[in-house]
């Protein structure tokens, strides 16, 4: 058997890992470029901007060294594609650990030599290249994207900073290690896996504002990789955390598939179980069952989105007090306490925003995989109407769309209440609620892409995502026409409940988004069922 | 009405290929029709076509007289499929499936059920997960004939399953006609076919090259023989009946149509080292019946 997996796993990973390599590299170095063809003028009025916004902190760190290239360069790259390789990193380990167990292909190598725990090292070596390959790329572009500019960004900094991100993408991919071998079911780790990454963003987000909150940041490796601050303060111990996190994981991954091995009946006992058939009568019931564990992850890290914003609106609220920030958002001078609390709490639903719009990708892309793995023909070949069928994987998300954003809502409702934030209940909910429409936006789009484009869907919705949130990053930095910018989705959202909603705006994006599903669905209703 | 599947010049073209090139054919209602041909004849295309999951270039299908493209939900009805590859929900076990499966399509014979669940001694109780693929194939197959359909329709419904199970799915078939069911059986294997079938359309490259009941296709029936030998073997060129002949080193491989003896008196005194007779795959049949041109390679 030899190291036949090793090879098999690394010649899939590698291209992948040259990819994000360029890609990070060259926005690493765009940055870089743009930034030092400012004036020092113009640099400082930036630093001075987003050091006090709360907003940009919340997406992306606490700012320093902002005067300088290197400084900005890392802090705004580190925080953007930080959750990038983190994303990319648990994809890929839960569909390596836990898509090939599912398949069967797994078997294949189980039928030979090797034991599972060696199998899974083998996988885990070609991972670990595939970083290696990444690191250097990075690397490579980071060097030499920062040649030329003021002082040029030295070989050790660059080196730091593309180990910092692959560090991060490694500790994701134990993380999906771990997840995978705790679930049945691919989705299943990868939603685990989801929850966790929520979690430790959360805490990333939450630790950035909150002076009292602080702390959070040194217990999240998104904290961890910020505080390396490469190109400039090179702090690589705190790398150390990441290598610690990750080894960790791995052991303990590596310590419950021996344990598998040896047939251990904690998991061979959820192999039998009795038949619940409660919501196995129809097409669309039968969704919901085949979905809920999906459904059932999301609605909890909404919930505890929800709380956290909730809990922390109040201290948050009297640091924005005293910035512009709020000036910003809600288009006054001299909010009150109260009003603070609900700015801080518009953009914890921003985020929420743009987190369920993830799902709704994830919801879609299993849709997508339905039709492509063959599952979907045991339903299209049944006495039932196809389009039928579409509207009510469509009404599955939008469910799940109206579930999280109450969900969020309603917990943020009670930690309010309990901290006396002054904010209405009604005020929250419909915050939550409007948080939701560039979600169902998107979509309208993923059904018009499922019908007519099934095999791009899943690629355009994430780059849509990625494109809104460049747009907004970069957009209102370097003075973009009102045109780009209105290509974002995001650029759409106010940020309820401090300020007022967009009716119109928002009635618009749902408009659209119906017409586009539906020509979708109609499309779907005779176009060819492709199956691989 | 006495028509189950009609289809009139029914065409699916994949980028300028046919899949399925006007393919004209009837099934009566209580026949079993077996539809043969190897790997990437057009087999699941057809199938698919006749299931309105793909629609067609050019040409039409029907089945009990429903357009198989525009009236899916009321042909359906009376539609019980089983695929060649099986998937289904991984964290779903098997009887909750069967349950899902038989609401969904509405009509189920539960005795029937309970009794093919023990006949193919299928365990329900286990997720779908941990099922192999033999398993997988089983609940299609259990879904499908309990549901008493009238139309059953089998895309190599055999590939995975032990030859025991083998057995049991032949018995299925018999109780199917019996009852006056319709089947439609994709196969690539000639004796299953043999054995259930009361007419055999043959499909090569996308096209119906050959449509009969089993005493037309006598032509068809065949061995092949395998010989070793020490050294080189002995010249049977122009022996009745044999053809497809190949040589490989020291081994003689030839499809027999006939009787074998006159090849076996020339390859006894020869003194073979190994002498093997199986049924000849589709390939190698229709290597001696056509010969080579657009065809499988001998290599
Ligand atoms: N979706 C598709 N796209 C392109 N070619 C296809 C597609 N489906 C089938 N084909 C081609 O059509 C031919 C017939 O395939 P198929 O019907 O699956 O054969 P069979 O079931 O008899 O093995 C094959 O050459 C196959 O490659
Ligand atoms: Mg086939």
């Amino acid at each position: 058997m030899g190291s036949v997996l090793y090879y098999f796993t690394f010649r899939r990973t590698w291209r992948g890992a040259l990819i994000w390599a360029f890609i990070f590299g060259a926005s690493i170095a765009a940055t870089a470029i743009g930034y030092s063809g400012l004036d020092p003028g113009a640099r400082a009025t930036l630093a001075a901007t987003f050091s006090t916004n709360t907003g940009v902190m919340v997406l992306i760190g606490v700012p320093y060294h902002l005067e300088i290239v290197s400084g900005f360069t890392a802090w705004r790259t580190m925080g953007l594609l930080a959750p990038m390789a983190t994303i990319w990193g648990l994809l890929t380990a839960t569909r390596y650990f836990r898509g090939e167990e599912e398949s069967g292909r797994g078997e294949f190598f189980l039928a030979g030599q090797t034991t599972p725990r060696r199998s899974a090292m083998q996988t885990l070596a070609a991972l670990a290249a595939g970083l290696g390959l990444f690191t250097v790329i990075t690397a490579t572009g980071i060097w030499l994207g920062g040649r030329g500019q003021d002082s040029g960004f030295d070989l050790e900094g660059s080196v730091i900073f593309a180990i910092t991100l692959a560090l991060l993408a490694a500790t994701f991919m134990a993380i999906g290690f771990f997840t995978s071998q705790l679930a049945a079911t691919r989705r299943q780790a990868a939603a685990m896996a989801g929850v966790v990454f929520a979690l430790f963003f959360a805490m990333r987000a939450i630790g950035s504002v909150v002076t009292d909150a602080r702390w959070l940041l040194d217990i999240t490796p998104f904290g961890w990789a910020q505080h390396v601050h490469p190109l400039t303060d090179n702090n690589w111990p705190w790398l150390l955390p990441l290598v610690g996190l990750t080894s960790l994981l791995v052991a303990a991954g590596l310590w419950v598939v021996g344990r598998r091995d040896m047939g251990a009946s904690l998991i061979a006992d959820h192999d039998t179980a009795p038949a619940h058939t409660t919501l196995l009568h129809n097409v669309w019931t039968a969704a919901l069952r085949l979905n809920r564990g999906a459904l059932l992850g999301w609605t909890l890290a909404f919930a505890f989105a929800g709380l956290i914003f909730g809990n922390f609106a109040k201290p948050a609220g009297t640091i924005l007090n005293s910035s512009d920030a709020l000036q910003h958002i809600t288009g006054e001078l001299g909010a009150a306490g109260t009003q603070a609390a609900a700015a801080f709490m518009g953009i914890g639903f921003f985020m929420c925003g743009v987190l369920v719009m993830v799902m709704v990708v994830g919801l879609l892309n299993a849709l997508r995989e339905d039709e492509s793995s063959g599952y979907l023909d045991n339903f299209l070949v049944q006495p039932v109407r196809r389009w039928t069928l579409f509207v009510g994987r469509g009404g599955l998300v939008v469910f799940g769309l109206i579930l999280t954003a109450l969900m969020a809502g309603l917990t943020c409702v009670i930690a309010s209440r309990m901290q006396q934030t002054g904010v209405d209940w009604w005020q929250i909910v419909r915050a939550a609620l409007f948080a939701a429409a560039p979600a169902f936006f998107l979509l309208g789009l993923g059904m018009l892409l499922l019908g007519f484009r099934p095999r791009l869907m899943t690629g355009v919705l994430y780059g849509y995502i990625g494109w809104s949130f460049l747009m907004e990053m970069i957009g209102t930095l370097l003075n973009f026409n009102h045109l780009l910018l209105n290509t974002s989705i995001l650029h759409h959202m106010a940020l309820l409940p401090a300020a007022e909603p967009r009716w119109a705006t928002t009635g618009l994006m749902l408009g659209v988004a119906v017409v586009m599903a539906a020509a979708g669905i109609a499309r779907l209703n005779y176009r060819d069922i492709e199956t691989d | 009405m006495d028509i189950a599947i009609k289809t009139e010049h029914l065409t699916k073209c994949y980028g300028g290929v046919a899949a399925l090139d006007s393919l004209t054919l009837e099934v009566k209602k209580g026949e079993v029709l077996g539809y043969l041909g190897p790997n990437g004849a057009g087999k699941t295309t057809t199938i698919r076509l006749l299931l309105g999951l793909i629609k067609p270039t050019s040409g039409r299908a029907e089945i009990f007289g429903l357009d198989a493209a525009k009236d899916k939900v009321a042909a359906h009805r009376r539609i019980a499929y089983v695929p060649g590859e099986a998937h289904f929900w991984p964290s779903l076990t098997g009887e909750e499936t069967l349950h899902l499966l038989g609401n969904i399509h509405g009509k189920v014979d539960q005795k029937y059920r309970s009794e093919l669940i023990k006949r193919f001694r299928f365990d329900p109780n286990k997720k779908v997960r941990t099922y192999s693929k033999g398993n997988h194939q089983k609940i299609a197959l259990i879904a499908a004939f309990s549901a008493r359909a009238d139309l059953l329709i089998l895309d190599e419904p055999t590939s995975g399953l032990d030859p025991i199970m083998g057995q049991a799915f032949r018995e299925c078939v018999h109780e199917a006609k019996a009852n006056g069911q319709t089947v439609f059986l994709s196969s690539h294997v000639l004796s299953e076919v043999e054995a259930l079938c009361d007419r055999v359309a043959i499909l090569r490259s996308g096209t119906l090259i050959e449509l009969g009941t089993l005493a037309e296709m006598r032509h068809l029936s065949a061995v092949t023989i395998e010989a070793t030998f020490d050294s080189k073997p002995p010249v049977v060129k122009n022996i009745k009946g044999v053809s497809g002949l190949r040589i490989a080193g020291n081994t003689l491989t030839a499809q027999v149509h006939g009787s074998i003896a006159p090849l076996l008196e020339v390859l006894t005194p020869a003194r073979p080292k190994s002498l093997l007779s199986r049924e000849p795959s589709l390939e190698e049949l229709f290597l001696s019946l056509y010969g080579e041109e657009q065809g499988v390679r001998s290599e």
